[in-house]
């Protein structure tokens, strides 16, 4: 056992970061600016709306004209979300660093990814957005291209991504035209996963918000909802701390660690998340009544 | 010397030699009845020390008899150790969580450990290598960073 705990949280915030990027697929279905500067919550931030431009051609206007989609950008306020677990001295000592891989990392990464996906869910509303199906108690692979025709007609950009609940893709699994595939039909019974299908990625998400609105899932643009995520500035006397950032999208985590007055270690693992509806035409929502 | 001298001479030398050989085998009767109780004293030792012996090699028998079983039960318990880890690990695995080797009796990391985890810390936060190199060396940067 090391003599200090200044590297462990690197390592966590590592291994959170790991664990979360697993859990948060979806997130790469919208537009997002995902920093690992500090910041705080109540920051609001104007996140790029991934949309559809045209080209034109080069005239007296110069580069004065805007030529991309209406809607360019979304304020996002940041939230700060964190998840605090208690280690009594003795368990640190004894077990070290793979004690709290093994019981803080999974429970931290699960938490938080459920927090940053509950501030996506609660979007999905009438209010939000307009476009609707009643789909029933099972959605048929008829009902996708339906809805894939909804998001081509309002030309929300690609790649479009269908986030449906546990019932609705089990229900899928099990579709017979789906099955019957060529070619895709093998990789659904063995591996349980579509990938793609009708031309969306497929993402589960097994704790989708009904809203009081029977929300079952939905399909869209990346241009439908903007992300933003940040780390809050770390404040804590006597704490270390640590950043993770994934290289891919920028999404950070922060680690804190240190003793508290009652004697306990506090590992904390912490970030800045906000949601905002993009571009309410590009998402079309299935629900079940 | 008169022959009533020579009477009186004789039976006084017959007397004293008499003497002396009841002396003499008073001494030779206490020798042989001392040598004899001697004899069987150590005879009786001797006994004792063979029950002692027979005793001593029945314990060593039973001694590793019972090595033996002890034997026979760490293999046991050494073989349900691995299974008890490899289950930990699938169930770790069912969670979403890699699974990194916790062995309490060997909590020292290595000089190599302690390498691998300053190489880690000396990458550049958000970067494609230090995630890379995380994800490679696990194992060795668990151990080492606390």
């Amino acid at each position: 056992m090391a003599n200090s705990i200044t590297a462990a949280p690197a390592v966590l915030a590592e291994a959170v970061l790991e664990s979360i990027k697993g859990k948060l697929p979806v997130l790469s279905s919208f537009s997002s600016i995902f920093s690992a500067l500090e910041s705080q919550a109540g920051i609001a931030v104007q996140v790029p709306l991934i949309g559809v431009s045209t080209a034109t051609e080069f005239g007296a206007s110069g580069y004065a004209t805007q030529d991309d989609a209406t809607v360019t950008a979304a304020t996002v306020t940041l939230k700060h979300f964190k998840v605090v677990s208690k280690f009594t001295p003795l368990n640190v000592k004894s077990y070290g660093m793979p004690m709290l891989i093994n019981s803080f990392v999974p429970t931290a990464a699960n938490a938080i990814a459920e927090k940053c996906l509950a501030e996506i869910g609660a979007l999905i509303t009438t209010a939000n957005y307009a476009s609707t199906t009643n789909t029933g108690a099972a959605l048929s692979y008829a009902e996708l291209v339906t809805a894939k025709g909804v998001l081509d007609t309002a030309k929300a950009p690609g790649p479009y991504a269908l986030v449906l609940n546990s019932t609705y893709l089990n229900g899928l699994l099990s579709d017979s035209s789906i099955i019957a595939a060529a070619g895709l039909g093998a990789g659904v019974i063995t591996g349980g996963k579509f990938g793609t299908l009708a031309g969306m990625n497929v993402n589960q998400w097994n704790s989708l918000p009904t809203n009081g609105e029977s929300l079952a899932g939905f399909a869209c643009g990346p241009d439908a909802i903007a992300c933003a995520a940040s780390v809050p500035l770390s404040e804590i006397p006597g704490y270390d701390s640590a950043i993770a950032t994934d290289p891919q999208t920028g999404l950070s985590i922060q680690v804190l660690m240190g003793q508290d007055t009652s004697g306990f270690y506090n590992v904390i693992a912490t970030l800045l998340f906000g949601a905002s509806v993009g571009r309410a035409t590009s998402l079309t929502k299935f629900t079940t009544a | 010397m008169t022959i009533e001298e020579q009477l009186q001479s004789s039976i006084s030398i017959v007397s004293s030699l008499t003497a002396e050989r009841d002396d003499l085998r008073l001494a030779v009767e206490k020798l042989t009845v001392g040598s004899a109780s001697e004899l069987e004293a150590l005879k009786l030792d001797a006994s004792a020390k063979d029950a002692k012996v027979s005793e001593l090699a029945a314990a060593l028998e039973k001694a590793v008899a019972f090595s033996a079983d002890l034997e026979i039960k760490i293999s046991s318990l050494e073989a349900g150790k691995v299974s008890a880890s490899k289950e930990a690990a699938k169930i770790a695995a069912s969670v979403g969580v890699s699974p990194v080797q916790l062995s309490p009796s060997d909590s020292q990391p290595s000089a190599e450990a302690v390498d691998v985890l300053a190489t880690f810390l000396s990458l550049p936060v958000g970067s494609k290598e230090r995630s890379e190199f995380y994800a490679a060396n696990k194992a060795a940067i668990v151990k080492a960073a606390l």
